[in-house]
């Protein structure tokens, strides 16, 4: 029996406005009643919140509008999105949302998203969406937060001795919408994380994810179980119906299968909507240092080698320090020389450690020749050569290298616009405006240019790297976004015969550069296992690459042959992606045509 | 689109904006800051209703139902007009009314001096949502009341105009609301009755599919037992087992015992029941009611002092008219007591039914029975106080037939017999 809410609402305080002899004009009541009758629908057949959506997203893509209403019309909000990668599935979910808020169907949401997106969500719904969701941190949150967003990763932990979740409020309250991205975590029904999103009650559901299965259809079984109990059978049932012994990615009966997922899913190709993205072309930049440059670089990887690294006779973490320090040395002579000063200067470290540092500092100090920013200045010169209307962001990781780039690069009478972090929103706006109408370059370090849109730009520097595969993707990411019109081309410097060299090679050339489109490295890395941070807070491919500098004590070989390991671990988990990306689509292709022919038939 | 077009006209006349219409196209200007604010964007709009670029106005935007400035109407509307003062203009008639409504016998209307006092009617308008699964429908219910109980109105059959507040003398209404609100919620019950039977059928489809589907897993786990079971029976039936059997049979019985311990029927049943319920929540029906305005209309009841005039007398009569009720108040006979709907007028200024009024058989004046009480004592005709003359002699009522002087007819005769 379906049940009832019935409610009326207090009414006490208009009828006090009565008595008080507060009264309006008739007309206002006519006008509200006017506006009420014109635009009620009871069904819903447009989606009226995008035109409030429209004035906030660059570009209006029509599939991600279409999809939203297909969810909320067709399907009742219950449903897998599984757009390719690129498609904007977050914009889609935030139409859906939002909608849902301007009609008063929900009065309450939930997103689980990894750790890493979380703050990315918050970000876009407030500027895109206009809806300002709060972060779970602790259990006590969920209580006084109706649009809650939460890190999966957080919320799924269970008590060790009573194995209950520690977020157990999240499944006591009804969701009138729950929402879980990259739910391609999801495909394990024996994880925590699984179970987690299984007790939480929900009026509507949307799971997104680019991939609903990696190796086994058994994994696209276990996101619909999640998504809609039954639907595909006992587990008993899919499989003898569905699955294939031979061939876990194949299913028995395709056709059939087909018309179960167009029931619940929607798919889109990139080859359906007005999506086009440019290519990524890399370009790593040798550079070749003088003999004293090569000289000064190999001391200070000496002194980061050795343990002279303590402080009053107590024993510091030198993976610490080389986590601090080493990407501060190796990302220009200016900055080389700023983090030789402190240590040479710093009371905190032993002696025998300044006076290495200082004796380093020296041979800095009598460098006559930058190799790396005079390469630099040649491919600023080449770009412009190329194409005098050209516009280049340069990205390094330290504002001292930022300043030292703007400063070399003064002379050659170009505009050019810093950007840092802790630049108020206003300034932002402003100079984000001066590089599209009239700079020629922007220098930016990561955290300043996070989330901004420069596809108006399609050269990017990298004159230093982070270690992190993601921190790279971020940074073309500002360029490689819908609206680019033309090819990227994608510089880093690599100081040759370093260890900086064969980082370049490994991050640009076999992960960032290959092909994939923005969305589809973290899932590989999430496949590998390589998306998580470590205990040091660091990306874990910059650990294993860290460590692997520690570990080789300075020889480039044995530092190669570590980074070797990670590239043909890279390789295969990019052809394993590659793979079944083919067998998603294969499975997956004309899936929202089905019901379009069905109809005709019928 | 005339209807979008009309609505958009009318909000910005309403917020005092220059309004200027050009076909399809609306030219907006001095727009309060209030509502610049409110929309995010600064006057002046050029709004175009024709959803195609207009070639003159090739900047205007296109205003569709769904537009974001329509729906910031809405919102600006939001928690306005909660309350609104009315007045029912009636045309002057109760001259007309009153000569329609009564019959004159012998006397007309000279003048009526009038004084107004009001009826308040008190119109409540609830706004009741029913939400189910992504639909919403919106019902609009204005229920009339007045004087402590509902009345059958309908404001739009009157023309009205804004009422005055200080002509309002209204106490309190809560008596009025609570009966209003309860007829509001009998005015929603078939709509509740009818989403509520569509919202069970759809419903009945998604609860198969969960019973099915954890049917299916116990019967799959209870398959699964009994065949364990008869893998036992089968071993144990083996005469002479060797080693391999006893190692089988002892593994089938800790499977057994592992699967009886592991409660997966009181999980499967848990299950079943959280999806049930959620199913249920799914597709549940919201219905939300609220007072979105209440519309104070005053009617005039006006208190009349009618001159009835005849050539003999005159008389103020007083009546209430009622034109919203169109009722006047009863007139009643000073005779009989009675009501009357043929008014006479007594030369004495009674007012008097057709049956009571009489003509005095000397003057031939009207006069009701009150003032005809007297006669002629020698043929008995009906007399008025001024024609009925007193012998002194005999000191009987005579009337002029038969009194001439001071002595009567009678008297005289009399006299003359004596000498």
């Amino acid at each position: 029996m379906v049940i009832i809410n019935e409610s009326f609402s207090d009414d006490l305080e208009l009828l006090e406005k009565i008595e008080h002899k507060e009264f309006e004009s008739r007309e206002m009541l006519d006008l509200k009643v006017n506006v009420e009758e014109l635009i009620n629908d009871s069904k819903i057949n447009e989606i009226i919140s995008y035109a409030k959506i429209k004035k906030n997203i660059e570009f209006e893509l029509p599939h991600q509008k279409d999809g939203a209403l297909k969810i909320l019309r067709d399907l009742n909000g219950t449903a897998l999105l599984a757009d390719e990668v690129g498609l904007g599935k977050t914009i889609t979910a935030g139409i859906v949302l939002k909608e849902c808020i301007e009609r008063n169907l929900i009065k309450n949401a939930l997103i689980l998203t990894p750790p890493s997106l979380v703050d990315q969500w918050v970000a876009e719904l407030k500027t895109k969406f206009e809806l300002d969701f709060k972060i779970i941190e602790n259990e006590e949150d969920w209580s006084s937060t109706k649009f809650a967003i939460a890190s999966i990763d957080r919320v799924k932990n269970q008590n060790r001795e009573t194995k209950q979740f520690k977020h157990k409020k999240a499944h006591e309250i009804t969701w009138d919408l729950l929402m879980v991205d990259e739910a391609h975590k999801l495909k394990d029904r024996a994880t925590t994380r699984w179970e987690f999103v299984d007790k939480i009650p929900k009026k509507r559901f949307l799971i997104l994810t680019a991939t609903p299965f990696q190796n086994d259809l058994l994994e696209l079984y276990n996101l619909l179980h999640l998504l809609k109990r039954g639907h595909l059978g006992t587990i008993k049932e899919f499989k003898k119906r569905f699955l294939n012994r031979g061939n876990k990615r194949h299913p028995l009966n395709p056709r059939e299968l087909k018309t179960k997922l167009d029931e619940v899913m929607i798919r889109r190709r990139r080859d359906e909507t007005i999506v086009k993205y440019m290519k990524r072309i890399p370009k790593i930049v040798a550079v070749e240092l003088t003999p004293e440059e090569k000289e000064a670089y190999d001391s200070m990887c000496d002194l980061l080698k050795t343990k002279y690294f303590k402080a009053n006779g107590n024993e510091m973490n030198g993976r610490l320090i080389i986590f601090a320090i080493l990407p501060k040395i190796t990302s220009s002579s200016r900055s080389a020389i700023e983090s030789l000063t402190n240590i040479a200067n710093g009371e905190k470290y032993h002696g025998k450690t300044r006076a290495l540092a200082a004796k380093i500092l020296e041979k800095y100090k009598n460098l006559k020749v930058d190799s790396k920013i005079n390469k630099l200045v040649e491919i600023v010169k080449e770009i412009y050569t190329r194409d005098k209307d050209s516009k280049i962001l340069i990205y390094t990781r330290h504002p001292t290298t930022l300043r030292y780039i703007v400063d070399t690069l003064k002379p050659f009478n170009l505009k050019i616009v810093e950007f840092l972090g802790g630049l108020d929103r206003e300034e932002k706006t402003k100079r984000i405006s001066e590089f599209k109408e009239s700079a020629d370059i922007l220098i930016s370090t990561d955290t300043g240019a996070e989330g901004l849109n420069f596809q108006f730009c399609n050269n990017l520097i990298n004159y230093d790297l982070p270690w992190n595969p993601m921190s790279v993707e971020q940074r073309i990411g500002r360029l490689d976004r819908i609206g680019q019109k033309k090819d990227m081309n994608i510089y880093s410097l690599a100081t040759k015969d370093t260890m900086e060299e064969h980082v370049v090679d490994l991050i640009i050339n076999k992960m960032c550069c290959i092909g994939m489109v923005i969305g589809e490295l973290p899932i590989i890395l999430f496949n590998l296992g390589l998306d998580g941070k470590s205990k040091l807070g660091t990306s874990k491919i910059e650990e294993i690459l860290m460590n692997n500098f520690i570990n080789s004590k300075n020889n480039l070989n044995k530092f190669a042959r570590g980074v070797d390991k990670i590239a043909k671990m890279i390789e295969e988990g990019i052809a394993e992606y590659n793979d079944s990306k083919i067998e998603n689509e294969e499975l997956l292709k004309n899936i929202n045509q089905t019901s379009k022919s069905q109809g005709g038939i019928n | 689109m005339e209807d979008l077009i009309q609505f958009a006209e009318n909000f910005f006349r309403n917020l005092k904006t220059e309004v200027r219409r050009e076909g399809n196209i609306l030219l907006v200007s001095k727009v309060p800051e209030s509502f610049e604010k409110f929309y995010g964007k600064k006057s002046p709009y050029e709004l175009n209703f024709s959803q195609e670029p207009n070639k003159e106005y090739p900047n205007s935007e296109i205003i569709s139902k769904n537009n974001f400035l329509i729906s910031v109407m809405r919102e600006f509307l939001e928690n306005k007009g909660q309350t609104t003062l009315l007045k029912i203009d009636f045309e002057e008639g109760s001259r007309d009314f009153i000569n329609k409504h009564f019959l004159f016998k012998n006397a007309k209307i000279d003048s009526i001096n009038k004084l107004e006092k009001n009826r308040a009617i008190i119109r409540f308008t609830f706004q009741t949502t029913f939400q189910y699964l992504n639909e919403r429908e919106q019902i609009t219910t204005p229920i009339y009341a007045s004087d402590g109980k509902l009345i059958n109105f309908r404001l739009e059959d009157y023309k009205t105009s804004e009422g005055k507040k200080d002509t309002l003398n209204l106490g309190d209404i809560k008596k009025e609301y609570e009966i209003a609100k309860e007829k509001a919620k009998e005015l929603i019950k078939p709509t509740i009755e009818r989403v509520g039977t569509m919202l069970d059928k759809k419903l009945e489809k998604e609860l198969v599919r969960i019973n099915h589907h954890f049917s299916s897993q116990k019967q799959e786990f209870e398959q699964k037992m009994k065949e364990l079971e008869n893998q036992k029976r089968e071993l144990l039936n083996i005469q002479n087992p060797n080693e391999n059997v006893k190692q089988k049979i002892t593994k089938i019985e800790s499977l057994l015992t592992d699967l009886r311990g592991s409660e997966v029927l009181t999980r499967l049943n848990k299950e079943q029941e959280f999806f049930l319920k959620d199913e249920t929540h799914k597709h549940s029906l919201g219905v939300s009611s609220k007072l979105i305005n209440t519309t104070i209309i005053l009617s005039s009841i006006w208190k009349l002092s009618c001159f009835l005039r005849n050539s003999n007398s005159t008389r103020i009569l007083e009546l209430e008219y009622d034109p919203l009720l169109k009722t006047v108040s009863k007139i009643t006979c000073d005779c009989c007591k009675k009501e009357i709907n043929k008014v006479g007028l007594c030369s004495s200024g009674h007012l008097s039914c057709e049956s009571c009024l009489r003509g005095c058989s000397d003057c031939q004046k009207d006069y009701c029975l009150l003032c005809l009480n007297h006669s002629c004592f020698s043929c008995g005709k009906k007399l008025c106080r001024k024609c009925a003359k007193r012998c002194s002699k005999c000191h009987k009522e005579k009337c002029s037939t038969h009194i001439s002087g001071s002595i009567c007819e009678t008297c005289r005769e009399k006299t003359k017999t004596y000498f």
